[in-house]
């Protein structure tokens, strides 16, 4: 459908300009604009809970107290009389039942006789009927206008009425259309189109009605008061007056706002009429269905995305598209706005960097992409959900085929084919093209090539979907999260990433980690924040820091490369998030012999704290001790660990030592109960406690540089063997990365970082059988890796070894782990 | 075969999740008007063809390019479904 054929779509700064020229009175109002209000219509849903209806509910109060006194003024339906208009201050007089039974009647009569397609007289009748309560409706909004010019209370109402007449008069003008078609007869419509024509046509009548009370209403409750820009006048009140924003930019910012919620809501409405429509009229051609035979070609044309519409619904459907992307405009104007509040707030700081545009680019990327899926959803809702069809043995038929996981798991290549074609890409053959079917298994097949470049994480989606196909009804769990709150996420997390990254850029002490800070809350995907906290440390600028509050009485100098600095906050032995420090710059770093407890540590978390919540990973308590200025430099890294997990595992099984995990009371553990080495090789203790020894290296059984722990493993429970060679070819993730692109994420910066990319080489001649019992089973996990897994790694790898060993690929269960990357994985 | 440094599906997917999830929740509102459509509109026969098709090949990525090469109004009717997604998200995009 071509939105530009049907109506053209004024942008969102017409619309402003336009409100702000009626606000202010400047130029005479638009009459032809001013139509119906919304709220009246049952298909408008209420606005989220954390927004202000506070003159929404007013109105519609006034409405519901007074609709019974007002409607007595009400004119004929059919001539739309001034003289009952009149009527309006007589709140005590009654019409009589009989009276207003009259009027029903007459309406109803006159639809029926209208849309019988027999009566071009009643049809013309009606055309007029509907033709003068439009006129009413911009004499309403005109008079609302004026009202908003001299009361500032009626603004926002008016707005809100004046943003939702457009609906109102595009549905009617659409009633019109068919009911002068059938004025100038000759037209031969379906009965239960006509049917269906009818009952809409009625329902407008009563919205139209019905918005005019509520307009009627708005300006009676304040017609016997002061209008409020008189009482500015007087000094005495103008205190009273609330205090006016304090800049431009936060002035602009509050109008967009207002501005937005409305769009937002016309949008909802509008997109909720047209479904509503859609599914009313698939109804109503769907209803001679023989239960036999396949779906009428009136419902079938209606059906699916390639869907052929009414003239009336095409119309709804333009309308709801362009109020689509009013919203969408808005909200861009609005994250911009933001951006220039901000830059106000924090006196100048500069927010047109890269990561801004980046921030702003992804709103306006994803926001489009809400709507699409919304609104597609919606409509698919809409489709299976018409009476008619519901419950028809085919369409349960139909139902209970996608509760089969494998359409679940064919989504993605169907989306990923679809989506090279939405932006011209491989599948735009598949899309774009001639669509036969050969071109569509040539698109499968583009998509499947794809999933080389794509790596597991196409597998992970599949798998995550055919989940949800297991445990719940995929419509509902979109439906869940569709919707105005659906869309209004994106706009949130934008607004919270640029509030961060203007605090970072204001406290500059802070910057990087801030800013990490505001891409893990907003999601973690805002383009060139880094990924980690030893990342965003690793760009902070470079400073002498304070003295920590903690000073090791004794202290065994090192120096760490900046990135591996891990934060003082990280050995608060939470997992996930806590309170980092600031990313003050650390160049050198004392092992103090005292270690503190991690109890201890933890406590002075607080008083460093920055706002920001930060995800980190389990890290080394050794590695985590109190950082102080140091000048000098004495060696380059520490090894935070100096042997492998397997070593440990192999050198246990071999000399038949206990276990680190066994009589060494007051060390320090990780959260995997394991003791915490000390860089001389011994263990963390508590302060009560001496530094346990370690003990001596066994040298047949260890390499040279290596440190034995002294254990005494009762029972190995898998032996895992190591390849240095293969240790020495994965340094850096980096290098991990371009070698294993298809294991691209599974393992986090900060673990390679911290493990010296051993994770990979420890495991790669394990079994993916093996693998998933390393990683599911506690024991033989805090085994391997005795600083622990971090959650995300761990959900990663359960994830795919799940998928790999029990769904599709079972005879990969005993397939080691790196002939898998070089065999199977390489040819996906 | 395809040129893993200029892969066009890549380039313009990315490697996100967000991406990726995007691309599956279009995929899949896709299938399901399809599957729907199909089932509605097709005769007991092509039913039966479907369900079979499925019964054969428990692999996802295999059951899909049978489906469409051996039931061409499936074929037909997801490419439609597809197209007609594809003009829906272009006038919001």
């Amino acid at each position: 459908m071509n939105i530009d054929a049907t109506q053209r779509i004024r942008s969102f700064s017409e619309l402003r300009a336009e409100f702000e020229r009626s606000a202010q009175g400047a130029v005479q109002q638009p009459v032809k604009t001013t139509e119906a209000p919304v709220i009246s219509s049952p298909l408008r849903i209420m606005p989220s809970v954390n927004e202000s209806v506070g003159d929404n509910a007013i109105a519609m109060s006034i409405a519901a107290s007074e609709a019974r006194r007002i409607e007595k003024k009400i004119t004929d339906p059919v001539t739309n009389e001034e003289k009952v208009v009149a009527s309006v201050v007589v709140e005590s007089e009654e019409v009589p039942p009989a009276m207003a039974e009259t009027k029903e009647d007459s309406i109803e009569t006159l639809l029926d006789s209208a849309y019988s397609g027999a009566s071009p007289e009643s049809a013309q009748q009606a055309v007029d009927m509907f033709t003068a309560l439009l006129v009413r409706q911009d004499e309403n909004l005109v008079k609302m206008a004026e009202a908003a010019r001299v009361d500032s209370r009626q603004t926002r109402a008016y707005e809100m009425f004046r943003s939702g007449a457009e609906f109102q008069r595009l549905r009617t003008q659409g009633a019109i259309g068919i009911l002068r078609m059938l004025a100038q007869g000759g037209v031969a419509l379906n009965k239960d189109v006509l049917s269906t024509q009818r009952e809409l046509a009625r329902n407008l009548k009563k919205y139209l009605d019905d918005d005019a009370v509520r307009i009627d209403a708005r300006l009676q409750k304040y017609a016997h008061e002061a209008p409020v820009v008189a009482i500015v006048e007087d000094a005495a009140v103008v205190e009273a007056v609330p205090e006016l924003p304090e800049s431009p930019e936060d002035i602009a910012y509050t109008a967009l706002k207002e501005d937005w919620r409305t769009l937002r809501d016309v949008y909802d409405t509008k997109e909720k009429a047209y479904h509503e429509a859609l599914r009313a009229e698939l109804d109503a051609n769907a209803k001679s269905w023989n239960p036999l035979k396949s779906i009428p070609y009136a419902a079938r044309k209606m059906f699916g995305f390639n869907q052929k519409l009414s003239p009336e619904l095409g119309a709804l459907k333009a309308e709801s598209t362009a109020s689509a992307l009013l919203y969408r405009d808005a909200s861009n104007a609005l994250a911009k706005a933001k951006r220039d509040t901000l830059v106000k707030k924090f006196e100048g700081i500069d927010l047109a960097n890269e990561k801004v545009s980046t921030i702003l680019a992804r709103h306006e990327r994803m926001l489009g992409r809400k709507l699409v899926t919304a609104r597609a959803q919606e409509h698919l809702d809409s489709m299976q959900q018409a009476p008619s069809l519901a419950d028809h043995p085919r369409m349960q038929k139909a139902l209970a085929i996608m509760q089969q996981t494998k359409w679940a798991r064919m989504g993605g290549i169907v989306g990923i084919a679809a989506l090279g074609g939405l932006t011209g890409g491989v599948g735009a053959a598949l899309v774009a093209g001639s669509m036969s079917a050969g071109g569509i298994a040539a698109g499968m097949g583009a998509a499947a090539g794809v999933k080389a470049g794509l790596g597991e994480k196409i597998k992970t989606l599949l798998k995550r979907n055919a989940e949800h196909a297991r445990n719940e009804s995929n419509t509902e769990h979109r439906r869940m999260n569709a919707g105005v709150a659906f869309y209004d996420e994106v706009f949130a997390a934008t607004e919270r990433a640029l509030e961060k990254e203007a605090m970072a850029k204001k406290h500059e002490s802070y910057t990087n980690l801030a800013a990490a800070g505001a891409a893990f809350a907003a999601g973690g995907a805002y383009g060139s924040v880094p990924e980690t906290p030893a990342d965003a440390l690793a760009e902070a600028p470079v400073a002498p820091s304070s003295s920590s509050e903690i000073v090791p009485v004794e202290q065994t100098e090192s120096t760490l490369p900046l990135e591996q600095v891990p934060l003082v906050a990280e050995i608060t032995n939470t997992p996930r998030e806590i309170f980092p420090a600031p990313a003050t710059p650390i160049e050198t770093v004392r092992v103090p012999e005292a270690v503190p407890t991690v109890e201890k540590v933890a406590s002075i978390a607080p008083a460093v704290h920055s706002p920001m919540r930060v995800p980190v990973m389990q890290e080394p308590v050794a590695s985590l001790s109190p950082v102080v200025p140091q000048q000098e430099a004495v060696s380059p890294i520490v090894p935070v660990e100096t042997n492998t997990p397997a070593q440990v595992a192999k050198a246990s099984l071999e000399t038949g030592r206990s276990s680190p995990s066994e009589g060494l009371e007051n060390v320090v553990r990780t959260e995997y109960g394991l003791p915490v080495q000390t860089e001389s090789g011994g263990y963390l203790v508590t302060e009560s406690a001496e530094e346990v020894p370690a003990a001596p290296v066994t040298e047949q059984v260890m390499p040279e540089e290596s440190i034995v722990m002294p254990v005494a493993t009762p029972e190995p429970i898998i032996e895992i063997p190591l390849a240095p060679e293969v240790v020495a070819t994965i340094k850096d993730i980096e290098t991990f990365n371009v070698q294993k692109p298809g294991f691209l994420g599974m393992f986090t910066t900060n673990e390679l970082q911290t493990t010296g990319g051993e994770v990979y080489a420890t495991i790669k001649d394990l079994t993916l059988g093996e693998i998933e019992k390393l990683y599911a089973d506690p024991a033989v996990r805090t085994q391997v890796f005795p600083n622990g897994v971090s959650p995300e790694s761990l959900d990663r790898w359960a994830t795919w070894i799940q998928e790999h060993n029990t769904d599709e690929h079972r005879a990969y269960h005993n397939l080691k782990l790196e002939d898998f990357v070089t065999q199977v994985h390489r040819s996906h | 075969m395809q040129d893993e440094t200029t892969n066009p599906i890549t380039d313009l997917v990315d490697d996100s999740d967000e991406e990726l999830d995007f691309a599956q929740e279009a995929g899949m509102l896709m299938l399901e008007s399809a599957i729907t459509r199909f089932v509605l509109e097709a005769d007991d026969d092509e039913v039966q063809a479907l369900e079979t098709v499925l019964s054969a090949h428990d692999i996802a990525t295999d059951a899909l390019p049978r489906l469409i090469e051996n039931i061409p109004r499936f074929a037909d009717i997801l490419s439609e479904e597809m197209s007609g997604f594809k003009a829906q998200a272009d006038e919001i995009l």
